[in-house]
């Protein structure tokens, strides 16, 4: 006990420490109560969002049924639009590659077999598809699938290293400047593809999958004959189920 | 020939081949705004061969193709009657070695995509042809005084008999089954 008459001489370095120690653990509270609060908010925000976004996807179902049975109730034909969302996997090795079609995979981020990555639909990606075919096997995922994919295989590119998606934080400190913040959200903009869907889709690592439980067909030929290769539409979500 | 148990039956929902109705035109250009649409019934193991199919067949008639195309509507078509047996003429036109041939073959079956079935696998065991080899011109029920087939025709008879030569033994519950067996069954009737 340090009183009036046994004075200790504290040093003045210890003095010093004291007091910015004091400060340190102030900020640090107050950062710390500020994150929370700001969890606490954006945990709301992305409750409402998460809400809105299964609505959503449950409006564009019934919009489809709707739509194919007054189409056929007047006697015509619903032609539904063509499919904005591709999942392409590769599926052959790296051996005995002609060099253009090598470096188009790796500008499709394919650069490993079973690896797997969502495109884009437009008139530029669809030719690169068409060079690739043969190596490839793709088509339309659904919700279930982009989910799954993005929940268990989903890794972030977070300074060029790829960091698992075990947080929100991860996907908003990746992602926050485009409106993503939660891992709903990704999924949202890769489902429907959005205005940021290039910044999201290069957000996300190429997926690793596994090799296909039960196998594949025949790797050497295209899907139409018998065997994987090419678009196989909605079945890619089959082959996703064995391969994640 | 006389040919007995002649299908092997487990018909619950393992068909190869479904049969689909595909409806699809050319995509409406400046020159033509409503381009005819054309519809065509095919065999295929599932929607997706299914209109690669279509397109191939299309282009040998009409000048279309996939790329200035659209598909209009897939449907599966699916038996109406599956319980009623009836005669099936199938036409087919197959390419062999040597060359391409026309074909009518008849099958007793309750559905038309049972019927093809047993098309296939007679036409890849009989000829070795393969099913992509196989074009289906025409399809019909056949009443039965029009069957042209004797292994068709054997059966139309309402007051047909036949003996069960073997007993199949079976275990009385399910629970029973085994792969082995102490002894071996008796199978006399």
């Amino acid at each position: 006990m340090a009183t009036e008459e046994a004075k200790t001489v504290v040093p003045e370095s210890v003095l010093k420490k004291r007091k910015r120690e004091e400060q340190w653990a102030l900020a640090k509270k107050q950062e710390l109560d500020a994150r929370k609060k700001k969890a606490r908010e954006n945990r709301k925000l992305i409750f409402g969002r998460a809400q809105q976004y299964a609505k959503e996807y449950e409006s564009q179902e019934r919009e489809l049924i709707r739509l194919k049975r007054e189409a056929r109730m007047k006697g015509g034909f619903y032609v539904s639009p063509e499919a904005k969302l591709l999942f392409i996997i590769r599926i052959r090795g790296i051996n005995a590659m002609h060099p253009k079609t090598r470096k188009i995979l790796q500008l499709l981020r394919l650069r490993q077999i079973f690896n797997g990555v969502f495109l884009k639909v437009n008139k530029a990606t669809m030719n690169m598809l068409q060079r690739v075919e043969p190596y490839v096997t793709y088509g339309y995922p659904n919700l279930k699938s982009v989910r799954e994919l993005i929940y268990k295989r989903g890794y972030g590119k977070l300074n060029k290293q790829r960091i698992p998606l075990t947080d929100n934080l991860v996907v908003e400190q990746g992602l926050g400047k485009h409106g993503i913040i939660c891992v709903e959200d990704l999924v949202h903009e890769i489902m429907t593809v959005g205005p940021h869907f290039k910044e999201a889709n290069n957000f996300l690592w190429p997926f690793k999958l596994k090799a296909p439980l039960g196998g594949l067909k025949k790797k050497r030929n295209h899907y139409v004959e018998g065997g994987d290769a090419g678009n196989r539409e909605a079945y890619i979500n089959e082959l996703i189920r064995r391969m994640n | 020939m006389i040919k007995l148990f002649s299908r092997r039956r487990f018909d619950m929902v393992a068909f190869r081949f479904h049969q689909y109705q595909v409806v699809g035109r050319a995509l409406p250009t400046a020159a033509d705004e409503h381009p005819k649409i054309y519809r065509m019934k095919l065999w295929a193991t599932n929607e997706v061969r299914a209109k690669s199919k279509f397109w191939y067949f299309l282009r040998k008639l009409k000048k279309v193709k996939k790329s200035n195309g659209q598909v209009l509507a897939i449907n599966e078509i699916f038996e109406r009657k599956p319980t009623k047996i009836k005669n099936y003429g199938i036409w087919l036109r197959y390419q062999s070695r040597t060359g391409y041939h026309n074909m009518y073959k008849e099958y007793r079956d309750t559905t038309l995509n049972g019927a093809v079935e047993q098309m296939y696998n007679e036409m890849a065991s009989r000829h070795r042809v393969r099913h992509h080899c196989i074009q289906i011109i025409k399809t019909a029920t056949i009443p039965s005084k029009l069957c042209k087939r004797e292994s068709t025709k054997q059966f139309h008879d309402s007051k047909i008999k036949f003996p069960l030569v073997f007993k199949k033994v079976r275990p009385p519950t399910r629970k029973l089954k085994t792969t082995y067996k102490a002894s071996r069954p008796n199978l006399f009737m």
